[in-house]
Parts: C-alpha cells; structure tokens; sequence
C-alpha cells in the first residue's frame, strides 16, 4: 500500500494534531528549567515529551493491529512477509513519532538557542527507540485485542508506566520508564547507562509480545523464545540499575571545560565563556577582600562536576550566567569553603551546617560601607557580625575550625564572639 | 397484507438519494426483487423492515407506519428481515443467535428457544446448532440469517440475497421452505439467482437507480426475453431485456 | 432476559466493578508526580484516578456486543434495558464506594465512584456518538488530558475537570449527574432509527 494511503486510512490522522500541539507545548515547558545554550539539554529537552509520544503512538499502532485483525490479513495466505506488513502499517505511526520529535526538535533549538553535537543525541535517541518499541508492542497487542480494549490499554498504560514510576518509592523502577528523571548540567553527563536500561526492556517487552502479532500461527518455540527474550531482557535492565538511588549516576561531562588564563585562572564550560570578563573583574575585588582576611589566594577558579577533584590552589565555584553581580560576588566568597561530604547522607540529625562561615565570607567581601548593609538583617548575621570584631587570626581559626568539622561530620562549632 | 411505501426517499449523506419520491407497494404473495449492483434493493428492504426511517415520505403496513414510535413495535412484530450482511454476535452458539434473534421480536425466553431449533431445523443447519458462528462457512451463515428470519411468526419476510454462497442442494432446500411458507406469508427476496423463477415466485420487481422500472407477475416479466431464447436463459434474457431495452446476443 | 444478559456479558463489567473496588481499597491515596503544564512543571496526582478505566472499557466492550440488524428491529427495548444496566452498575458503584467510607479504609473512595460515574456517562455518550471502539480511548484519552493539562497556577485542578477535584466539589457532583444520565439516555436510544442528518430533501 503506498504510504499516502496508508497515512490516509490509518487512525495517525486524528492523533496526530493534538500530539504536535502537545508536544511543543511540553517542550517549550520543560525548557524553561533548562540551560539555555546547552546542547545536551536541547536533546534532552526534545526527548521530554517521550510519555506521550509513545503513548500516543502505541495507541495507534494497537488500532491499525486491530483492524489488520479484524481485516482478516493474517489469515488470508499474503504474500509478503510478516515483517512487510508490519512496517507497511506501522509506517504511519512511525512517521507520526519522528514528526513530533522533529517538532520538539525545532522548539527545544529554538528556545535555548543552541544545537546539540552527535555526542549529545543520546537523550533523543533513547527515546526514540523506546517509542519504537512500545509502538510495536501495542501492534502486537492490538492484533490479538478487540481495538476497543487494545487502543486504549495501550494509551493509558504506556502513559501510566512511562510518568508514575518517576516518583516510586521503588528506586530502580524509576530509571526504566524511558522517562530521563536527572538532567545533564553543564558539568555532568548522565551516565549513559539510564539511557540504555529503558531501550534494553522496551525492547525485550516488544520482542516478547511479538507472537501475538501473527495470530493462530504462532508455535510453542516462538512463543517460549518470545517470552524467554521478554523475562532475559527485563532482568538485564533491572541488572544495570538495581543499585541505583533517586537520581541517574552522572560522570563529569568530558572536555566540557575551558580555562581562560589569567590572574586567576577561570575555567568553565564552553557555554558559559561568554562570562569570563565578568568573572575576572568580580573575582579581582573579592579575592583581594579574601586575601586581606587572611586566605591564600588561589590561582584558578574552577566550575567543574562535584565528582572531579581540583589541584590544591584551586577553588571550585558555581557561577551562571543569570547570576547578577552581587550573586557572582557570593559565589566566588563561597569558592573559599573546600569540598566536604554530604553529613546528611549519612546521618539525618547531624547538627553542623556552613551558613555562618557563608554569611562570614559574605560580610567580608561586602561591596559596601558598613559591616552587614547589605545583608538582610536575620538570625544569621546578628550572629556572626561580632566575628568581624575578632582579630585576623581568630576569624581564620574558627573558620578552620569548621571546615575541619564539616570534613568530619562533627558539630561545627559556634561563631567566637558573641555575646551570651 | 403487502408493504406500502408512500412518496418514500432516502440517501445516506447529503450527496446523492438511493431512493427518490418513491410511490410504490409491494405485491402479495413470494416476490422476486431483481436489479444491479447499487439499484437500492438492499435500501428498499431495510426501510421496510423499519431498520431506517425514511427521510421524507412513509412505509406503512396497513395503518401501522414506521414513523410512528407506537406503531414501531407492532409493526416490526410482523415484519422479518434478513440484511444481506449476516451480524453476529462472536462466541454464541448458532442456536443463541437465532434464539436472540426471536427473544428480540417479542418471543419469551422458552418460545425463542423452540422456535429457533424449528428455524434451523428448516434451514437444515440443526447439526451446527452448538457450533460457534466463527466455525461456520459463509453459505451456512447465511442460513443462520434466514433462520433468524423465519424464528418468529412474521407476516412479511424481507430477505436480501438470501442463497448467496448457498450449494445448489442447499438452495432447492431454501426455495422448499419458500414454497411452505407460500399463500400464508408475503415475501421478498432480492437475489441475483433467476433460476426457478417461475416455480418458486408470483411476482417480480426490478429496480434501476432506485426507481421501479417494472412490476408484474412472472409471466409478464419472461415474456421480456427475446422468443428465440433458449429454455432455461429465459429469465436470464428477460432480466437484460428489461434493464437494458436490448437482448444479449445469444449463440 | 438471559438471553440479553448472554449476549451482552454484563458479568464482565460486574467483574470490572469488582476489581475497581478492590483497587479503591488497595490503592488508598497514593501519589504520584506526573509531567503537567503547571509552573514548577509537574503536578500532583492520586494513582486512584486510573481505576475507573477496567470498568469504562468493560462496559464500553459488553455495549458493543450486539447483532445491529436484529437488534435495529427489535420489538423488545434493549436499548432501555442497556441503559438500565448502566444504571444498575452506577448504583452497585456507589453502594460500594459507600461501603468502603463507612468502612473508613480508603478516604478517596467517594471521589473514585464519582470519578467512575462521570467517566462510564462519558465513555457511552461517545459510544453511542461515535461507535464503542472509540469510545474507550476517549475515556482515557480524557485522563490524559487532565493529567497534564488540567492544573492551574496554582497547582489546584480547573473545575472542567471533574476528576480532578475533591468528593464534596458541588460543580463536578452536578457535572457528574448531568454527564451520566447523558451517557444512560445516549445508550437507551442508540437503536433509534433516527435519520443521521437532517436536511435531506430528496432534490436530484
């Protein structure tokens, strides 16, 4: 059947508005929390609406099973091949989900401004494998279901497995939907494991169901094997995410980063180069406030993962571009606390927290006249203004002092210099 | 009492009528409904049998008429009707299907089932009564249409192709029951089969683009062959001598 | 009447009903957050709202299960009597949606009887509009639409919704009733040999 009669006859032509619409709608959404100028995340934003892609597709193609079923096809001695048929009825449903990600394609570019290279389509080639799959899958279904159960069994299942898991309890259920629950930051890459654990059971799922395409003629040995790939398959992607937690691993995005010699050195990611001016003149007046209080004064500045260690003299920060300049001044006032582990993680009552040496280091690079001007008068900096009465060397101790306990998860210890 | 159909039209969209301003009343006794592909034949039926309303106009039996949702019921209690599609419902035995059938037309749970084993009795398809109606061949399904026809005591039968896909041993055994139900009943029977013609009917209509373009008895109708028609091609010849004004050229 | 109850299954949708009450009980209130045109991108939803689809769909299977040309010339009114089943399975929903309040195990259960009245009414309105094979995907094609689309910035659900809302909601009560009894008198008449248009005047 030629796919211009195909496209017409099939049910692809009554979803296929709402989907678009849908779709770029969701992209634009989601990329409101995403990092403009970032490759990965245009990818990752056109993966995005994959829950209903896939569901929407999986829907149809469980119609067209069905009216292939009820058409009689697999029993009326055809010609060609199983296979044949199936990609000539699927093919509307296929065209209809390349469409909607080349849509979200187009709005996720277009809204933050950038184009993904070949290394960042991993997002979008996960979910469109998983598309496939599931729209396969709903035509098995669909060839062994009255359409009136198949088509929407499928709609509502695919979109129910695809959302809800996303915040189970049931940790490793999570990172199987197909769904991408941890985005990549300029720093990090999701571990290209959570993009393969989904393609790998949708897959095995869709391998599973494939006996029902044919219906009568289905053998005992291709229905073992079927269910043999289904039950290995599931296993595998289980195996490849059993361990994990709430979020996807991430390793450190690989030659993301570029350094911009100078006094100091500021390195950060390529998308974020454009700030380096900025940067450089904030940093000269902070360091130099830092530098007065008694802190060595480092030699580069880095904006690099959480998981990558830095050189002694290099003090790692979290600057972005729609940082105003005062918020820039904090994070560079920050960059002086050294890394420490997450107490937290360990121990939910743990009493030690950094935001009187945060507040300490803001007060010192305050970029103004009087000593807290330009904080907001709370708790916090009533407690630690007196600290800026201490000498030089007591302010460095007792800052020492708590960066040794939060390095240790102990108590950190009280601002000196309060009055009782 | 025939079914009348009074300044009668219907089309299925906007775009074209299948029957126009019809005037026209079935003759008594068995009728043949003849015409090609498309004359309206099936569409005829289906108003009589009160499936469809008639969009303008009306289809009366007596004083009973189908527009009339009173009359409805009386009037469908006396009409029967095989489609020419034979619908039925998927894992029912036959005999739940024509008893269904029966229960639908205002027979009680026991009589249906009575009935229906006399209907497939007539039909010869007692054999196949626990049978699922996916085991059936096309020729037997249609007899299960016209065994759901004849379960109840109808006073008009409209069948639509009724023998299609029937064998021939199985088509004198239908046209038996036709001759059973002779004199007691009025039926129509629109077929594309002519042979038995003069044995089996009383009357024939023929349809073109949803007019009557003849009504008469048999003989009237077999005299529209050409005299040097062989024996046997007689209704044959008619049938071209009055839908296309010309004989084939017969050798 | 065995013979409509053979034809049409109805024990199917009974067994739907069945399963739909125990989901009430097992599901309770959990939650789950789902993808939403909402401002922190996401929404809230109680997994209870999927419940009612087994019941829509039998219902919409064991309407669909009838021989159109006999049943178009019936002398029995089936379509009262199908509409008479979809009564008599709204209120067994409701006895046991009573049921499991007075019990106290499932807080949610009044808003899910709702729910499944309002979407039984929608499934056979456009069952009987649109053919029953349809009819299941608007089902839940409706709550897909209000997953994502139906909160507002504020994060509480619109009141077209219906579903979406709480039990005591006035407006979803009434579009409930208006909703169901539509789908009841859509299913009583969907043998009526009624003209599908009006207009025709039988002009060549």
């Amino acid at each position: 059947m030629p796919f211009v009669t195909a496209l017409r006859s099939s049910s692809v032509v009554w979803g296929a508005f709402p989907l678009f619409a849908l779709t770029a709608f969701l992209v634009v959404e989601w990329s409101r929390f995403a990092e403009p100028g970032f490759g990965t995340a245009v990818a990752e934003a056109t993966a995005f609406p994959v829950f209903v892609v896939a569901a929407v597709c999986s829907a149809c193609a469980a119609w067209e099973g069905g009216r292939l079923r009820r058409g009689g096809v697999w029993f009326s001695a055809p010609v060609r091949g199983r296979l044949r048929i199936l990609v000539n009825t699927l093919s509307p449903v296929l065209a209809l989900g390349s469409t909607s990600f080349a849509i979200a394609f187009v709005f996720a570019s277009s809204t933050l401004g950038a184009f993904p290279a070949a290394r960042d389509l991993l997002p979008l080639a996960s979910a469109a494998v998983v598309t496939v799959s599931y729209a396969l899958l709903g035509f098995c279904v669909g060839c062994a279901t009255p359409r009136l159960i198949g088509a929407p069994l499928m709609l509502i299942g695919v979109y129910v497995w695809m959302t809800v898991p996303a915040s189970s309890d049931i940790m490793w259920i999570r990172h199987l939907s197909g769904m991408q629950i941890t985005s990549s930051s300029v720093v990090d890459s999701v571990e290209v494991t959570a993009f393969t654990a989904p393609v790998v059971l949708s897959v095995s799922l869709a391998l599973a169901f494939f006996p029902l395409m044919s219906g009568a003629e289905r053998s005992l040995r291709e229905a073992g094997t079927a269910v043999c790939c289904g039950v290995i398959g599931s296993l595998v992607a289980w195996s490849l995410v059993a361990d994990w937690g709430p979020g996807a691993p991430t390793t450190p995005r690989a030659g993301a980063t570029v350094c911009a010699e100078s006094n100091p050195t500021i390195c950060l990611p390529g998308e974020y180069s454009g700030e380096v001016p900025r940067l450089h003149r904030i940093a000269g007046d902070v360091l130099a406030d830092l530098e007065a209080a008694g802190f060595d004064r480092p030699h580069t500045l880095a904006l690099v993962s959480a998981e990558s260690p830095v050189s002694p003299g290099t003090w790692r920060f979290a600057p972005h571009p729609e940082h105003d300049d005062e918020f820039l001044r904090a994070t560079i006032a920050w960059s002086a606390i050294p890394d420490s582990p997450d107490c937290f993680a360990h121990d939910d009552g743990y009493v030690g927290s950094d935001e009187d040496i945060r507040v300490w280091l803001l007060l010192l690079t305050e970029d103004g006249g009087t000593p807290g001007a330009t904080l907001p008068e709370d708790a916090s900096t009533r407690r630690v203004l007196p600290v800026l009465e201490l000498s030089r060397e007591e302010q460095m101790e007792w800052f020492d002092a708590t960066v040794g306990a939060l390095g240790d998860c102990a108590p950190t210890p009280e601002p000196p210099g309060r009055s009782a | 009492m025939p079914i009348q159909y009074v300044n009668c039209s219907f089309g299925y969209s906007r775009r074209g009528a299948v029957l126009s301003s019809l005037d026209f009343t079935f003759p008594s006794g068995n009728t043949v409904l003849l015409g090609p592909n498309g004359a309206g034949k099936s569409t005829l039926l289906k108003i009589g049998s009160s499936a469809l309303l008639p969009r303008k106009g009306s289809v009366r039996l007596g004083e009973l008429d189908t527009r009339s949702r009173r009359d409805r019921g009386p009037y469908r209690r006396r009409v029967a009707w095989m489609p020419q599609n034979i619908d039925c419902v998927p894992g029912l035995r036959v005999v739940e299907q024509v008893a269904y059938a029966g229960w639908l037309k205002g027979l009680g749970k026991d009589a249906a089932a009575e009935k229906a084993s006399w209907a497939l009795a007539q039909v010869d398809l007692t054999h196949q009564a626990d049978s699922r109606v996916s085991e059936l061949s096309g020729g037997q399904l249609r007899r299960v249409g016209v065994a759901r026809a004849l379960v109840h005591d109808a006073e008009v039968l409209l069948l639509d192709e009724p023998t299609a896909g029937m064998d021939p041993r199985q088509r004198r055994v239908f046209h038996k029951v036709l001759g059973g139900l002779r004199g007691r009943i009025d039926i129509v029977l629109s077929t594309h089969d002519v042979a038995d013609l003069e044995t089996t009917y009383d009357s024939v209509v023929v349809m073109l683009g949803g007019r009557i373009h003849f009504r008469g008895d048999v003989s009237e109708f077999l005299e529209k062959a050409p005299p040097e028609t062989p024996a046997g091609r007689v209704a044959e010849a008619a049938y071209h001598g009055v839908t296309e004004g010309a004989s084939p050229c017969l050798s | 009447m065995s013979l409509w109850w053979t034809t049409r299954r109805w024990w199917l949708a009974g067994g739907a009903l069945g399963l739909f009450l125990l989901s009430v009980e097992l599901i309770g209130e959990y939650r789950a957050t789902v993808p939403a045109f909402t401002p922190i991108g996401s929404a809230t939803i109680k997994l209870m709202l999927f419940v009612p689809v087994p019941v829509c769909l039998a219902l919409a299977y064991c309407a669909q299960r009838f021989p159109p040309s006999p049943e178009s010339t019936a002398v029995r009114p089936v379509g009262v009597y199908d509409g008479f089943a979809v009564v008599v399975l709204g209120s067994l929903a409701v006895a046991g949606v009573a049921l499991i309040d007075a019990l106290g195990t499932s807080p949610l259960a009044w808003a899910a009887g709702r729910n499944l009245l309002f979407l039984i009414g929608l499934t056979m309105t456009v069952g009987a509009m649109a053919g029953s094979t349809v009819s299941g995907v608007a089902c839940v094609g409706w709550l897909v639409l209000v997953t994502l689309v139906g909160y507002g910035n504020d994060l509480h659900p619109y009141p077209w919704t219906v579903v979406l809302r709480d039990a005591t909601d006035p407006v979803a009560g009434i579009a409930t009733g208006v909703v169901f009894a539509l789908g009841v008198a859509a299913t009583m008449g969907r043998h009526s040999p009624l003209p599908g248009y009006t207009g025709y005047t039988g002009w060549r």
